[in-house]
């Protein structure tokens, strides 16, 4: 005797679920996201292409022999950015760290962190940061090796609640 | 055509159990931001262990034991990376061998592609299961 009507049952209550949840999730995506995910925290060096000499942010840096965090954020979200910074000090054992927001003056401040005026995108254009959804300039990090060469960038909107991935991703860098 | 009670019982355990798991592994992703990273795993883990299913179904003429088990176990191999992550671990390229951690979230289409693999594995083993295995008692 033939099941298929029970089994054609099962295969279109997984097609119904599963396809309703990954449309749902499709939808609820944050402006501030990489418009295609696969390139939005990788886990893994040069994900998205050959590594290339990383541009200079400001004086020093990125300077030979130390990695690099450069951070890309918009002016709303600086604030919780320095102050994550502050919390998480550990990442400055393992790396240089400068913080680049899209504004003429940052008009912030924290020790040994520079933040640095990018209003016209350039700075973010030359490390080759993806464009958000929302086509604004991008929230997310670049990780320049000790040779001087970008070797991880992502956009990530909730950065500041993640640098332990951020210090991951530094640590797996040479 | 009527299941015994005790079978369908069990059944019913296994599908609560299956999406207990897996709404557990979910919600893990989605704090991290991550349910992209779910889907892909979970339909490219699930679709390993149906064509491995539908291989060892179609062999022995009988519906594979435990048949929730697989996709999870499937799911589980291909998300591990994603535990070592957590643990401080980067993702490295060798870790490929769980079920291409990494390329699996370039294929074209990205999800939606492994979406329709998913299904179409899942419609072979439905066939496996209708035209060659005889019924459980």
């Amino acid at each position: 005797m033939r099941r298929w009507p029970r089994l054609f049952a099962i295969w279109g209550a997984a097609a119904v679920l599963l396809g309703g949840a990954l449309l749902a999730a499709q939808i609820r995506k944050s402006p501030l996201n990489d418009p295609d995910l696969a390139y939005q925290r990788p886990g893994f060096l040069d994900a998205h292409a050959t590594p290339f000499a990383a541009p200079p942010v400001t004086e020093g840096i990125p300077n030979a022999d130390a990695r690099t965090v450069v951070f890309f954020t918009r002016p709303e979200l600086a604030g919780p950015l320095r102050n994550a910074l502050q919390k998480r000090r550990s990442l400055a054992n393992h790396a240089r760290v400068v913080v680049v927001v899209a504004s003429i003056d940052p008009m912030l401040e924290l020790p040994a962190v520079p933040f640095v005026g990018d209003p016209d995108g350039r700075l973010a254009a030359s490390y080759r940061m993806r464009v958000p959804k929302d086509k604004g300039p991008p929230v997310g990090y670049a990780i320049v090796d000790r040779t001087g060469r970008v070797r991880y960038r992502t956009l990530d909107p909730s950065m500041a609640r993640r640098l332990n991935e951020v210090e991951t991703m530094v640590r797996a860098t040479p | 055509m009527t299941l015994p009670r005790g079978r369908v019982l069990a059944t019913c355990l296994w599908c609560v159990l299956a999406l207990v798991v897996e709404g557990y592994l979910y919600a893990a992703y989605r704090v991290h931001e991550a349910r992209f990273h779910w889907f892909t795993h979970f339909f490219a883990g699930a679709s390993v262990a149906l064509l491995i299913m539908s291989a060892v179904a179609y062999r022995t003429r009988r519906p594979v034991r435990f048949p929730l088990l697989w996709p999870i176990l499937g799911h589980l191999i291909a998300m591990f990376p994603d535990l070592l992550f957590s643990a401080g671990i980067a993702h490295e390229r060798w870790m490929e061998v769980f079920l291409g951690h990494l390329s699996t979230h370039f294929v074209a289409g990205r999800n939606v592609t492994w979406f329709v693999v998913f299904l179409a594995c899942l419609a072979l083993y439905l066939a496996v299961l209708d035209r060659r295995t005889v019924e459980q008692p």
